[in-house]
This record gives structure tokens, C-alpha cells and sequence, in this order.
């Protein structure tokens, strides 16, 4: 398996781990947790080159949770 | 648990809410039920109040308690405030034999000392096309050398930051946030952010590029300026808080070796231009120099419109709005943004004026071309 797509299979599955810790609330909504980098840098140099297609590298600073579709829990908020 | 720590400031996006927490400069964009449920959690003081509140909902205990918990969570990791790094190092006297060169934009002349060629190969091929030869009387000097496995950079006389050799991108990060200060007499906290992104403009405004590294936002940059589109910025785009627009970083274009065989078709001069090799000694790579100068071109514009954009030759081009949110999901992770509270409030405020595109192209002529529709959208 290529590196880039072993790097975006961890990055998935740390995603689906994240989901687990937010079970409830993942099931009424969405939500998504952005951290800043905390220092300004440059762009790493990707090796593959310009114009690549397909998944970018993961990149340092992740983000927790992500955006999931509400699975129709009922409740009287709208 | 009583949480006294409440998110500072919060905003209202297209279908979602974002919150800003000052102890860790997080953000949490959600989704309505989630900003109600958040309304209950910090309206009510302690667990058995919020769960009352949701039983009046009709929410059963069991789920509202695991809401509970989860928005426990989701706040106590907001408000964690990251244990600084520990490690300090001496630091060294500055070297006196170094590399000198200096460079010009417009009025303000820069000089920079580099303790070795390697360490010059890490900033100045980007600003190689700002040389002179004279540099008397610079407005800053800059130093930046090695000791041990860290790199140290100098502002004067003044010790901005050391930085490890193999992390010498935030290096590179931290000398384009000192040059933008001396060019704009600015400080850090006069930034609202320096943004992970290339930006393109007019006389009137200006257009942000973001997308995922590898995905052709320098070499979109070097297309749109062959077709005469200026480029204000490119990868680093600082935004102002005394006046929330994006200012001119004056670098030169970074294009990698993929890209070459098509730019010298749009750049007459492009075999001319050095070729410098990464410091992974992997990438070839080469800088165009810019085509705005900082005299006759605006320094600074309104920012209204990003552009999420992605090279993909096996899709058909396609130009569409999309939601503030998804763009957000982008920009913030892999920008830096000030933990002031004034300034976080000043992007909340950049933020809700957005107007949002994603752009997939094939063919260079299409990209011109929206872009060029987006001007006069």
C-alpha cells in the first residue's frame, strides 16, 4: 500500500475513532473542531509534485470530530 | 462541573454557528441542534439543570445524559490550554561572517545575513528577484543561522525564535510574518491571521485560493498571473485587523518541476529563471518573480471571496458556490490565527461576509476565465 494511502487510512480511522467519543452528540447534528496552526509556516514540499490528484497528505495539526449527517434522532428542537 | 469559561464570541454561518474559545483559539462550527443543546449547557449551572431542561424537550434521560457528557467533553477539550513547549535552548551570539543579501520593495530595504549557503537556500529563492547589491541603511537586518540541530532567527538585534532543523518551515513561516511586519510596520498582533493561501486581485478587491496541499494553488497563481491577473500573495496571505484586508506578499511564485513543461509556454523567460533544489533534495522547484510591484499596485484590498480549487484532469471544470463552512473546514486548520480575543472577533466578523466557491478545472484556459467572472461577479 502506497504511503499516501496508508497515511489516509490512519487519518480515517483516528476520524472514526473521534466520532465514537461523540456518539450523542453526533447523532442530533453536526459539529466540526478547527484548531489554528498556533505558529505561521510554509508549505511542506510534497515530493509527488505539482497537479497531483487524489487525497492531499495529512497535515500536522488535525482537526478533532468532523461534519456527520444527522440520523434523525427525534427531538422538539428544531 | 460549572463551567465559567463560555465561549467568547460566536457567529452565525449560511446553516451552521461557529464558536470561538479564547483559552485554546479553537473554533467549533455546528449545526442548529447542537448550537440549541450548547444554548442549554451554558445557560444551565450544573448537570441535573440541563438535564431537566432537556426532559422538558421530550429529550428520554438516557440520551440527554450522554448529550451531557458528550458536551462536557467537547468543552473541556476547548478550553484545555496546550502545556507550552518546555525545551529551552542557550541562546548563541550571533555569527559575524555570514551570506549577506538585501532586497528592495519599494522604499524598505532589507537585509538578511545567512549563516550558511544551506540556510540561504531556505529564504532567498523566493526573493531573489527583490536583490540589490547596495543595501546601506536597511529599514530591518535579519540573521538567521545554525547551532547544534536548531535554527536561530535574529530581527535586529532581537531574538525572535529558534526553530528545529527538520521543522524549518516554521522558520520560513515566522520570517515571512517578521518581513510583512517591516514592510507594513506592523507587529503580530496587528494580524488577524496569515492565511495558508494564494490570492490573486484587481484595483478593487481581492479573491483567496485555498485547497489542499498538491492541489495547484501556486501553479493556478502562475497561470492566472500569465494572463495577466495580479497576484498579491501567494501561499501566505496576511489579513490586517486595522482594517480587515489582505495585504501584498511581495514573494515569488513557488512551481514545482510537474508544472514546467506547461509554464514555459506561458513564461517566455521561464528556462532563465534558477532552478533550486528543495532542501529534501527531492524537488526541483523554481520562483517566477511577480508581476505587481509595491508601487504601483495596491498593497492592500477587501477580501470578499474564497475559492476552494482543485486540479483534476480527469473532471469536467466546474465553478460552484459553496457554504462558508465547508471553506472554513480548509482555511483555519492550516492557517495560523491570532489568540487575541479582538482580533477573533474581527474574524468572525471577516467571515460572515464570505462569499464561497469551490473550482474544479482541467484546462488552464477555464481557470482564467472564472476567475476573471468572479472579478466582475
Amino acid at each position: 500500500m502506497e504511503k499516501k494511502q496508508i497515511t489516509n487510512e490512519i487519518t480515517r480511522k483516528e476520524a472514526l475513532q473521534r466520532m465514537g467519543k461523540y456518539a450523542a452528540l453526533t447523532a442530533v447534528g453536526t459539529f466540526l473542531v478547527l484548531n489554528p496552526k498556533t505558529a505561521q509556516a510554509s508549505s511542506p514540499i510534497d515530493p509527488g509534485g505539482n497537479n497531483r490528484t487524489g487525497p492531499a497528505p495529512a497535515q500536522s495539526n488535525t482537526k478533532q470530530g468532523g461534519i456527520f449527517e444527522n440520523n434523525n434522532f427525534d427531538t422538539n428542537l428544531k | 462541573m460549572i463551567f465559567t469559561t463560555f465561549p467568547m464570541f460566536n457567529a452565525k454561518l449560511t446553516d451552521h454557528y461557529i464558536f470561538w474559545f479564547e483559552d485554546s483559539n479553537q473554533y467549533i462550527v455546528v449545526s442548529e441542534t447542537i448550537k440549541d443543546l450548547l444554548d442549554v449547557f451554558f445557560k444551565t449551572s450544573n448537570k441535573s439543570s440541563f438535564l431537566e431542561a432537556l426532559q422538558l424537550l421530550n429529550i428520554p434521560l438516557k440520551n440527554a445524559e450522554a448529550i451531557y457528557d458528550d458536551l462536557q467533553r467537547l468543552v473541556e477539550n476547548a478550553t484545555h490550554v496546550a502545556e507550552p513547549r518546555s525545551e529551552t535552548y542557550p541562546v548563541p551570539t550571533v555569527p559575524i561572517d555570514t551570506i549577506i543579501q538585501n532586497y528592495k520593495f519599494e522604499n524598505t530595504i532589507v537585509r538578511v545575513n545567512y549563516g550558511s549557503s544551506d540556510i540561504e537556500n531556505l529564504i532567498h529563492p523566493q526573493w531573489s528577484h527583490a536583490t540589490i547589491k547596495d543595501g546601506t541603511h536597511p529599514n530591518t537586518n535579519f540573521t538567521i543561522f545554525a547551532e547544534g540541530d536548531q535554527l536561530f532567527l535574529y530581527s535586529d538585534d532581537d531574538f525572535v525564535g529558534s526553530y528545529p532543523k527538520d521543522e524549518y518551515h516554521f522558520l520560513q513561516g515566522q520570517f515571512a510574518l517578521q518581513l510583512v511586519n517591516t514592510l507594513y510596520q506592523k507587529t503580530e498582533s496587528d494580524w488577524i491571521a496569515t492565511f495558508h493561501a494564494s490570492t490573486v486581485c484587481n484595483t478593487e478587491e481581492a479573491i483567496m485560493m485555498i485547497g489542499a496541499s498538491g492541489n495547484g494553488k501556486s501553479t493556478l497563481s502562475a497561470v492566472l498571473m500569465a494572463s495577466g491577473i495580479d497576484v498579491l500573495a501567494d501561499d501566505f496571505t496576511p489579513l490586517s485587523a486595522g482594517n480587515s484586508e489582505v495585504y501584498r506578499y511581495p514573494s515569488g511564485i513557488s512551481v514545482k518541476e510537474g508544472a514546467f513543461k506547461m509554464l514555459e509556454t506561458l513564461y517566455p523567460d521561464f528556462d532563465n529563471y534558477p532552478l533550486y533544489v528543495s532542501t529534501s533534495k527531492r524537488v526541483n522547484i523554481k520562483y517566477i518573480p511577480p508581476n505587481g510591484s509595491m508601487d504601483t499596485s495596491p498593497v492592500h484590498l477587501p477580501c470578499t471571496k474564497i475559492v476552494y480549487v482543485k486540479y483534476d484532469p480527469n473532471a469536467p471544470s466546474r465553478l460552484q458556490k459553496v457554504s462558508t463552512e465547508k471553506i472554513l473546514e480548509t482555511l483555519i486548520p492550516e492557517s495560523w490565527l491570532s489568540p487575541l480575543a479582538s482580533n477573533a472577533e474581527l474574524f468572525l466578523e471577516w467571515i460572515k461576509n464570505l462569499q464561497c466557491y469551490e473550482l474544479n478545472y482541467s484546462d488552464n484556459a477555464v481557470a482564467v476565465s472564472k476567475f476573471n467572472e468572479l472579478f466582475r461577479a
